[in-house]
């Protein structure tokens, strides 16, 4: 049952699509763990409880390795909507969260939604440009992929001022952005990392290349993503 | 020369607990010796269990409980610093204990939830407007993370970097894209900003 189709969705479920997409997949598959979750995350029922007025599902998506964080989230009984999730590291720390209250059926309530969230904006489909390349075609390559995550997509696009590369993967819950871009010192520092919240950031100079890694994995993830990545030929 | 609080200051603060430890034997005392904080105490009570309960009870005293407070206070050593006034001014709290059925002791919340007591219904509504008042903050206020449960991670304000930014939208955007990747054309390529940057 997709979500979409099931018409079941609301403002809270704008946030899981802003924070943590691949569950809004997971959710579409009812957390199926003979989908792609399977290998890399357990999925662990822990029975169905009360919240913000319905009667939801706990699950537990234990990551199986080191590369990924754990998600707890709280699906709604019937619609399997998330009503609430949180992503937590390997000591169980809640490193961000999720809490909706309301289900609302209908597609259009998507939007009234947006409205009322801090800072929402909607982008219309077209509104930024993205040119699809094949992978490899620009001359990278990861040579060490890093277990469990798949290309999802390769696009050149803006980045602020400039323009470069972006390369998406996904397990099938967390993502990871690899950006790609000619170094400039006005603009680029030679490393740094940060930390918000569960998304960190990885920046680091490559030659004449800036290499960035964003994504909702722990940071030995983001540097493994860049020790991989290589200037093919 | 320093004055003295008035007594029914310090009256209202022993029976609320507040009285600081060195305080409290001349409160004792005055408890004991002044009329005027005597008749205090008694207000107090008397306010205090129309508060609690609605209207004067009129119950009468436990007499087990009255007669195992008055052993127990006849065989209290009297701590050094306390005054020695305080036993008198204890039994004279005591006695008006008895007389005024204080010392059932009974406490509110043994209850039933659906007596006719007005307070549940104060402490209900001070409920549902605290738990009212967490929810429109975290609505108006809050951002996509609820701060009050996060790990700690860096609470150093961040300077702004444009090109973390741009790295963190262009990051958001992709995630959006492919949440949206579904049948709605009107939504497919929304992009939702709800981070603290």
């Amino acid at each position: 049952m997709s979500v979409w189709t099931g018409a079941c969705v609301r403002i809270s479920l704008l946030l899981l699509v802003v924070c943590a997409p691949g569950l809004a997949g997971a959710e579409a598959a009812r957390l199926d763990p003979a989908r792609e979750l399977a290998p890399y995350y357990r999925v662990l029922p822990l029975g169905s409880e009360r919240w913000a007025g319905h009667t939801v599902q706990r699950l537990q998506l234990q990551a199986l390795d080191h590369w990924r964080f754990g998600y707890a989230v709280w699906t709604e009984q019937q619609s399997g909507v998330v009503l609430r999730w949180q992503m937590r590291d390997a000591q169980g720390r809640v490193l961000a969260q999720m809490t909706g209250s309301e289900v609302r059926a209908g597609v259009a309530r998507v939007l009234e939604g947006l409205a009322l969230w801090p800072g929402a904006r909607a982008v219309s489909p077209g509104g930024t440009v993205l040119a699809p390349v094949q992978v490899g075609s620009e001359g990278w390559v990861l040579k060490n992929p890093v277990p469990g995550f798949m290309s999802v997509r390769c696009a050149h696009r803006r980045i602020g001022t400039g323009a470069g590369l972006q390369w998406v993967f996904s397990d099938g819950v967390a993502m990871v952005s690899v950006f790609v871009e000619r170094f400039d010192p006005s603009v680029h520092a030679d490393a740094s990392v940060q930390v918000l919240g569960g998304t960190h950031t990885l920046r680091r100079r490559k030659g004449l290349w800036q290499l960035s890694a964003v994504g909702e994995v722990p940071l030995h993830t983001l540097e493994a993503f860049l020790q991989g990545l290589e200037r093919d030929g | 020369m320093a004055e003295h609080p008035p007594a029914t200051h310090c009256v209202s603060e022993l029976i609320d607990g507040e009285l600081p430890r060195s305080a409290f034997a001349p409160a004792l005392r005055r408890l004991a010796q002044d009329a005027q904080a005597l008749e205090a105490w008694r207000i107090y009570h008397t306010v205090g269990q129309v508060l609690r309960h609605g209207a004067l009870r009129e119950d009468p005293p436990d007499p087990l409980f009255v007669a195992a407070l008055m052993d127990r206070i006849t065989q209290e050593e009297s701590t050094p610093g306390a005054a020695e006034d305080a036993p008198h001014a204890i039994k004279s709290i005591a006695g008006y204990a008895v007389q005024t059925g204080v010392s059932r002791v009974k406490s509110p919340f043994q209850q039933s939830a659906n007596a006719p007591w007005w307070g549940w219904r104060m402490l209900a509504g001070w409920a549902v407007l605290a738990l009212l008042t967490a929810l429109a903050w975290q609505m108006l206020g809050g951002e996509g993370d609820w701060q009050p449960a996060l790990a700690a991670t860096d609470a150093r304000p961040m300077l702004r970097d444009p090109q973390l930014d741009a790295l963190l939208a262009a990051h958001r955007e992709a995630r959006a894209a492919r949440a949206l990747a579904a049948p709605d054309p009107g939504v497919r390529n929304a992009v939702f900003e709800g981070s603290s940057r």
